[in-house]
């Protein structure tokens, strides 16, 4: 609706209500949206297509996403490593935050907390759209 | 000096001998007494000569006594000596040491009797006396025995450990439980310092030295020292458990003597701790997520993201937002809850500006300041330096009394944040010109749960936890709050805090 933006976003959430709110979402502020329900899809996903941002929740089965994020920086794309990652929680929970600020310079943003209006302004400072 | 002794010589010593002496004829009938039978008995020397002892002073006896007593002096012809009881003139009963013999003559016939007593009423009643004490005195051992029984009882039977020491840290007793922790019996470590069979250890692994154990610094300071979150590690069995200790100083006559040591094994109850943490989480994560979905659907029909909705349909969806809303600060405040009763939550100071946290916060509750067309006052004093503070906790203090302020102001009303600095403290203040709190509120204001009940029917959204949330943040870093209110005139928090902002202190969680 808001024109197309030349951006493509990876979304890896489990939440299947959650992912569709946010794929919906993106979708209709006009980027090309990716979605993966674990993080084994989404470390496959993102290898693949190489998105811009990939918004990242941390507690899913299969595969969390912090050990998918870890998976990416060591795998042998060099792209894996410059990948820019939002993370998404539910929990202020400082053992997570702290692994998320060892694996370099992504963010992190706490779910609850948020509006998804204000979700959609941080993925569009992060990638300089606004 | 004449060999022959006179006669007067010995009458005279008769006469004024210390003891009673009465000498009769061979029938009992007395025809001598000194003097000191008159002052024991009170009967005059008219009275007692030519009667019976038995009319006056004697006869209290059994008669088997007398009849003894005659057989005695008269047919044995041998001296009797005996305890007996007699009686005063004037009726009083005396105790008297006797000896009563028969005086021969010549051809060993019996020609009369002498009787000496000794008024030993005196002596009877000390050592009545002297009985009674002693009685005492066993019935008060047999007490302290029981007691001690008891005591000992008492000991060996509490599920902690006890062991007590001396001034030098010897022990100098423990309880069976102790014996059982340690690994060994009394006997064995009887006298050997504390520290050669029990370690202990901080949540990190580090040795307590010798003089930060509780123990010590029982002896040390005279006063009762609790610890929690350290670990005994028992050298003999080399098994460590996480204790809590209680040590006590002994003080006999101001003088510390030793301590004794209190120690729980905490094993079960870290568990149980950890059991609820991981709920709380668990739960939390549940909870949040459901809530957290319908807030982005909610939003996104509010915005029109699908299509203008109609007015009404806008109304009751506000509603819904509402709802889901209040429901999310719920969640988050009793995950605060459960965090600050479990005392498990991390403190993450990092460089802020405490002014910039307050205007966040008032720009965070800017709709709803506009819609009560409050007047928001802010004073903030501009040398606040950039304090190490966890901004997490300071939103939170900032966001709930501001919020209350608000929420519990009529319209058109007035909120005043003043942020200062006094000496070595931040202080702060929130005041409001709204409903205020009620007298009987007042006391329970900080309590969990509780909501004074003038606002209750003005506004419903409150969950009766942000201030005791609030209070145990501030008593967590050495702050203070307090406050003035009145009913309809409104309400003033008041808050200081160290300028040199939190100490980091790690933790199971931080707050949500």
């Amino acid at each position: 609706m808001e024109g197309n933006i030349n951006k493509t976003l990876l979304i890896v959430e489990d939440e299947v209500p959650m992912l569709i709110a946010l794929v919906d979402k993106f979708t209709r502020e006009g980027f090309r949206v990716l979605q993966a329900r674990n993080g084994e899809e989404g470390l496959e996903s993102a290898l693949r297509d190489h998105p811009d941002l990939i918004l990242l929740d941390i507690i899913m089965p299969k595969m969390d996403g912090i050990t998918m994020l870890e998976k990416l920086n060591q795998s042998a794309d060099p792209w894996g490593k410059k990948i820019e990652v939002i993370f998404l929680t539910n929990l202020s929970d400082i053992s997570n935050i702290e692994k998320v600020s060892q694996l370099g310079t992504n963010e992190y943003l706490v779910k609850s907390d948020w509006k998804i209006e204000d979700v959609v302004k941080k993925v569009k400072e992060h990638l300089k759209l606004e | 000096m004449n060999k022959e002794i006179d006669n007067s010589i010995f009458k005279s010593a008769v006469e004024n001998a210390s003891d009673h002496i009465v000498i009769t004829d061979e029938d009992g009938y007395i025809f001598y007494a000194n003097n000191v039978v008159t002052k024991i008995t009170g009967y005059s020397r008219e009275e007692i000569v030519g009667t019976k002892a038995g009319k006056l002073w004697g006869g209290l006896m059994p008669k088997e006594f007398y009849v003894n007593m005659w057989k005695t002096i008269k047919t044995e012809k041998k001296f009797f000596s005996g305890e007996l009881k007699n009686k005063r003139k004037n009726g009083d009963i005396y105790t008297a040491e006797s000896h009563i013999g028969p005086i021969l003559d010549e051809n060993s016939n019996v020609s009369g009797f002498i009787g000496i007593e000794i008024d030993i009423t005196e002596r009877k009643e000390k050592e009545e006396k002297i009985e009674q004490q002693k009685k005492y005195l066993l019935e008060l051992n047999k007490v302290l025995e029981d007691e001690k029984a008891k005591d000992e009882a008492l000991i060996s039977s509490i599920g902690d450990g006890i062991i007590a020491v001396n001034k030098q840290g010897k022990i100098i007793t423990m309880n069976p439980q102790a014996e059982k922790m340690v690994g060994c019996v009394f006997y064995e470590v009887e006298n050997i310092g504390i520290e050669e069979i029990i370690k202990i250890e901080d949540i990190a692994g580090n040795v307590i030295k010798l003089e930060d154990r509780p123990i010590f610094k029982a002896i040390n300071s005279k006063e009762i020292t609790h610890q929690r979150d350290f670990y005994y590690f028992f050298i003999k069995t080399k098994r460590k458990i996480p204790v809590s200790i209680t040590a006590t100083p002994i003080i006999v006559n101001g003088e510390v003597m030793g301590a004794i040591d209190v120690f729980r094994d905490n094993t079960k109850e870290n568990e149980i701790d950890r059991a609820k943490t991981e709920f709380v989480s668990i739960a939390s994560h549940q909870l949040r997520t459901p809530v957290s979905t319908m807030n982005w659907y909610t939003e996104m029909l509010l915005d029109g993201d699908v299509g203008e909705l109609n007015e009404k349909q806008k109304e009751y969806l506000v509603e819904v937002y509402k709802g889901s809303k209040r429901m999310s600060r719920l969640i988050t405040a009793l995950l605060n809850v459960s965090r600050i009763d479990l005392g498990v939550f991390a403190i993450d100071p990092q460089p802020t500006n405490i002014i910039e946290i307050s205007q966040e916060i008032i720009k965070v509750l800017s709709q709803k300041i506009k819609e009560k067309k409050i007047k928001i006052k802010e004073i903030y004093d501009k040398t606040i330096p950039i304090i190490p503070l966890d901004r997490g906790l300071i939103r939170i203090i900032f966001e709930n009394l501001i919020s209350n302020a608000v929420k519990y102001t009529g319209e058109k009303g007035v909120v005043e944040i003043v942020i200062r600095r006094e000496g070595d403290n931040i202080s702060i203040s929130v005041k409001d010109s709204g409903y205020g709190i009620p007298e009987n509120a007042k006391e329970k204001i900080f309590s969990k749960l509780y909501r004074a009940d003038n606002i209750r029917d003005k506004e419903v959204d409150g969950n009766g936890l942000g201030l005791y949330i609030v209070k145990a943040i501030i008593e967590e870093i050495g702050g203070k709050i307090w406050f003035d209110s009145e009913e309809n005139k409104g309400t003033a928090f008041y808050v200081t805090f160290s300028a040199e902002g939190m100490k980091k202190k790690e933790g199971a969680k931080a707050f949500a």
